[in-house]
């Protein structure tokens, strides 16, 4: 094993140290945030609104494939699909998801099978939809279903690229909340000047945090925040150490 | 000086204070107007007079206003019962049968007990049997009666009063008759007939109807213009950007150069350059049908340059469509140069799993990609040899280079991360070479400026491509495209300049001035 | 720094902290997770094996996937179509493009004349529509941007977008003086170290992410 692999691996274990560590000690004790991100917070208001007048919530996971880095904010997508269905499940018009990807697809139509189950709720299949193959194709898609279902909030949490501006587009029109994270560097780019809230960076991947997916999120946002700044103060370190010729 | 005392606390008080000065009570009585001068006092609009005792100043404004609303009360010009039950049962929608006067929840528990004393029935008549004797009072007695009851009318109401003729008090005369109370029926309780409403409460009962009323309508939605303004920004936009773009192709104008190559593009130059003769190239198409227009102009010189040195290529992509786009690139784009299939290219279709599955090309390709997309052992077969492409090629470190065209940050890292040690590590001169969407240069410069290089070199977008093409003299394509996304460019930054100017002056054009305000205020 | 009321716990907000059942398939994901991380940073040549093995059962799953997602899709739309529901012509016009188009490449193959008459008449012009209205849809949000979020942000942000336009076209064969080195300036000093930034923050989620479905926290399959 070279010196990288075994950073890598030291990396990891001690990142998931910290996860777990995290776990367990604020297990029964408020966590405490670094910082706030109050697009979470409309949300919340958002989906409670929605609830109440009975309009369409849409989550859109984007094209993140399974087996790729893109899976991983899929996968933040699919745990606030899970809180929303939960949420929502009394809602005369439970939310629907579309996303870009099969395997996505048939991920989401589990979530809601899951979430309606749990609820008592009935589920509908159709509820999970895959709206395209392409980019363009998806957020066509997803963008007609935003003006057909007059959607009162949509939630794009995946892996978009500039194509999104069609689906925030859509949204826009409909007068509907817009909130948008990925982890698409043009995506971001696109989704600051189109979206209406926007997540920067690694703001999506805190999604499941804010909007109460579980224990392991939040400890898993901590372990983040604290690399975060370790990463920070090595940048810095490393910077100042090239700048007085030791590096 | 005399004295007062507190009528509260008892203490004395100078007799010229009207409150006392240890507990604030009062010490004299408030007093009445009087009648002369209440006739000589002016009505304010309403016909309420003013309080015109002394004592009124020093009336709470709360109890002032009070005494208002009650002299109102009186003054206020009177509605009878009836044409006020009216107004409600109007409202109510409810003719009913209550009567007039009478508020309904009233009158529901008036008819309630009627029916419970309907039941009842009288008791029947006693048999006749004979009475005791009428009492006969002593003349004493007698007197005394007369004496209370002195009244003549009284006493002749007395007389005409029945005498009870059964039970203990048979023989006294004005009992009660309890079957007599029992039996009759309660009418309706005795209120004054006019119920007197001030204006203000008309106006609320006025009101109190419309709502009333207004419940059971459905209201009609607020409708939306069908053109609004961001209609007519929307469609102003797009008609300038387009107009400018039609009007570039239909009237061209002098060709503006095309940008001198930079390093990055140089270098996949040389790189393309130092090929063998029959090198063997891996080309990746990786680009959505979408962005075909853009991946088309800037890698169309970089692919020309490649057959041009004679390389043998294999195609391949992450993406379900890309084989077709390269099928297209090669027969359309590049028709002058004869590429035959399976002879100087070979098409190998689309790798399963995406980038996810790059990883299999550092190991195993005739495993993992085992035939072409026309259905042929491309790797060679009994009946078959292996096709010129790929003879010699095992994995992706065989090749002299890799060339990616891509769209996609993700999938550029991919085959950064994935592929470009492997290759790096097989072969001093295996090489990453890159064309990508304008978008992706802050993501795979980085890459490039590394040391050492994961990327020998890349062209960046229409304008990486424009310059490829000026190097090596293949100006066609480029040049269809470059004059016309020039004056897109410049409208789209015009009506961004344009907007962005309105936007941040008109807030201060339209705020109130400092005296304006002041004076408001 | 703000407080999250609420307490943390393994699995979902209603399990609660080591109340977590494990069905058999989140045992073989962990499983199949663990193997394929370890053949990641370890060079052991039976990981190794393993670990390349389950790449392609995974790529051959994609694939599939690929499949099912068709057969989602038609679903969706014909039962939009037999609903009556809005948008049922839309769905009519794509459920026969879509057998249509099976039909032919199924038929000819992807190569003949026919299926790539359809890629390049139906399906390229379709995609290529859309990203010109995307265009146009990117300069309406320029223009509308200060007029949403009126801050400074926003300002850099325009004249960026604005500088590196004009420097990328030929500007009618006018040269401005510093424009070319101001946009290479632009995309390779702050762009690439916010790129960069946002990178390693991104790089951190994706890391979260995975170690959560990695040990189960995260359950995205159900079982």
């Amino acid at each position: 094993m070279n010196f990288p692999e075994l950073m890598g691996l030291a990396f990891v274990g001690l990142f998931l140290g910290l996860m777990l560590g995290s776990a367990f000690y604020y297990r029964n004790r408020p966590a405490p945030f670094v910082r706030q991100i109050p697009a979470f917070g409309r949300v919340r208001r958002a989906i409670g609104l929605a609830v109440e007048a009975g309009s369409r919530l849409h989550l859109s996971l984007g094209r993140g494939n399974l087996i790729s880095t893109r899976s991983a904010v899929a996968f933040v997508g699919l745990s606030i699909l899970d809180r929303i269905a939960r949420s929502a499940a009394a809602s005369d018009r439970p939310p629907v998801a579309t996303s870009g990807e099969s395997t996505l697809a048939i991920l989401s139509q589990d979530t809601l099978h899951d979430a309606s189950k749990f609820m008592g709720a009935d589920y509908d299949p159709l509820r999970g939809q895959l709206t395209g193959l392409t980019p363009f194709s998806y957020a066509a898609g997803a963008a007609s279903l935003i003006h057909d279902e007059a959607t009162g909030a949509s939630l794009l949490l995946g892996s978009f690229g500039s194509e999104v501006a069609l689906i925030t587009e859509a949204g826009d029109r409909t007068e509907s909340l817009t909130l948008a994270g990925t982890d698409n560097l043009t995506g971001q780019a696109v989704l600051y000047a189109t979206a209406q809230e926007p997540l920067i960076g690694e703001e999506t991947y805190a999604g499941g945090a804010y909007m109460g997916a579980g224990g392991m999120h939040q400890a898993s946002l901590i372990a983040q925040d604290i690399f975060r700044w370790v990463i920070i103060l090595a940048l810095l370190v490393g910077a100042v150490l090239k700048l007085v010729g030791v590096l | 000086m005399a004295e007062i005392n507190c009528p509260l606390c008892g203490k004395a008080n100078p007799d010229d204070f009207e409150v006392c000065q240890y507990c604030q009570a009062r010490l004299k009585p408030l007093l009445a107007p009087d009648s002369a001068e209440e006739n000589s006092l002016p009505q304010d609009e309403t016909g309420v007079e003013e309080p015109t005792s002394p004592a009124a100043a020093e009336i709470p404004e709360w109890l002032q206003e009070l005494r208002q609303d009650e002299d109102s009360l009186e003054l206020e010009p009177e509605r009878s019962s009836d044409e006020l039950a009216a107004d409600i049962s109007e409202a109510t929608g409810d003719a009913g049968s209550i009567p007039t006067g009478t508020p309904d929840w009233i009158y529901e528990v008036e008819q309630e007990t009627q029916r419970d004393f309907d039941h009842i029935e009288p008791p029947p008549p006693s048999p006749a049997e004979p009475g005791p004797e009428p009492a006969a009072l002593p003349d004493w007695l007698e007197s005394i009666r007369l004496g209370l009851h002195g009244t003549p009318g009284l006493a002749s109401s007395q007389a005409t009063e029945p005498v009870e003729s059964t039970g203990p008090l048979a023989g006294l005369r004005g009992v009660l008759a309890a079957d007599a109370l029992i039996s009759r029926s309660r009418g309706p309780a005795t209120r004054p007939a006019k119920l007197r409403v001030s204006a203000n409460q008309l106006v609320h009962i006025d009101l109190l109807r419309e709502l009333v009323e207004s419940e059971g309508k459905s209201q009609p939605l607020p409708q939306k213009p069908s053109i609004s303004s961001e209609h007519i920004l929307r469609w102003g936009i797009a008609l300038a950007v387009c107009l400018a773009v039609v009007w570039s192709i239909i009237f061209p104008g002098q060709p503006a150069a095309l940008p001198a190559f930079q390093e990055e593009t140089a270098e996949l130059n040389r790189l393309i350059e130092q090929l063998p003769d029959g090198g063997q190239v891996l080309v990746a198409f990786d680009y959505e049908p979408g962005e075909f227009a853009e991946l088309d102009a800037a890698a169309s010189a970089v692919i020309d340059h490649l057959m041009i040195q004679g390389a043998y290529l294999t195609l391949v992509s992450t993406t379900p469509l890309g084989p077709v786009l390269a099928e297209r690139f090669i027969e359309e784009l590049q028709p002058v140069h004869h590429y035959t299939a399976g002879v100087q290219y070979v098409n190998l279709g689309y790798i399963p799993g995406g980038t996810a599955s790059l990883v299999m090309l550092t190991g195993n390709m005739p495993r993992a990609l085992p035939y072409t997309i026309e259905g042929l052992a491309a790797w060679g077969s009994e009946s078959q040899p292996v096709l010129p492409p790929l003879q010699g090629i095992q994995n992706v470190g065989d090749y002299d280079l890799v060339m990616v065209l891509v769209d996609d940050p993700d999938v550029a890292r991919a085959w950064v991360e994935q592929v470009e040690p492997f290759i790096s590590s097989s072969s001093p001169q295996g090489s990453l070479g890159m064309v990508i969407s304008a978008q992706l240069e802050p993501i795979i410069r980085p890459y490039y400026d590394a040391n050492p290089r994961q990327i020998h070199g890349f062209v960046a977008g229409l304008r990486g491509g424009a310059s490829y093409a000026r190097l090596n003299g293949r100006e066609e394509l480029v040049r269809s495209y470059w004059d016309s996304f020039g004056v897109g460019l410049f409208m789209a930054v015009l009506l961004m300049l344009v907007a962005g100017l309105m936007y941040s002056t008109y807030p201060l054009l339209t705020r109130p001035s400092k005296s304006d305000s002041e004076v408001k205020g | 720094m703000g407080n999250y009321p609420g307490s943390l716990g393994w699995g979902s907000p209603e399990t609660g902290w080591c109340s977590v059942k494990f069905p058999f398939s989140v045992a073989v994901a962990i499983g199949i997770g663990l193997i394929t991380l370890a053949g990641y940073f370890l060079n052991i040549p039976v990981l190794q094996t393993l670990r390349m093995a389950l790449i392609e059962w995974a790529t051959t799953l994609a694939a599939v996937a690929l499949l099912v997602g068709i057969a989602n899709l038609f679903t969706i739309h014909w039962n939009k179509l037999t609903s009556g529901k809005v948008g049922g012509l839309y769905s009519a016009i794509l459920i026969v493009s879509l057998v249509l188009t099976l039909g032919v490449v199924g038929w000819f193959g992807p190569t003949h004349t026919y299926s790539k008459w359809i890629f390049n008449n139906v399906q390229l012009p379709v995609e290529g529509s859309l990203l010109a209205l995307l265009a146009i849809i990117l300069v309406v949000a320029g223009v509308r941007l200060l007029r949403l979020r009126s801050n400074m942000l926003s300002i850099i942000f325009i004249i960026t977008a604005m500088v590196i336009l004009l420097a990328t076209g030929p500007l009618f064969g006018i040269s401005v003086p510093g424009l070319t080195e101001l946009r290479s300036w632009i995309a390779q000093v702050p762009a690439m170290a916010g790129a960069r930034g946002l990178l390693l923050g991104i790089g951190l989620g994706i890391v979260a992410a995975g170690l959560r479905v990695l040990i189960g926290s995260d359950r995205p399959y159900r079982g």
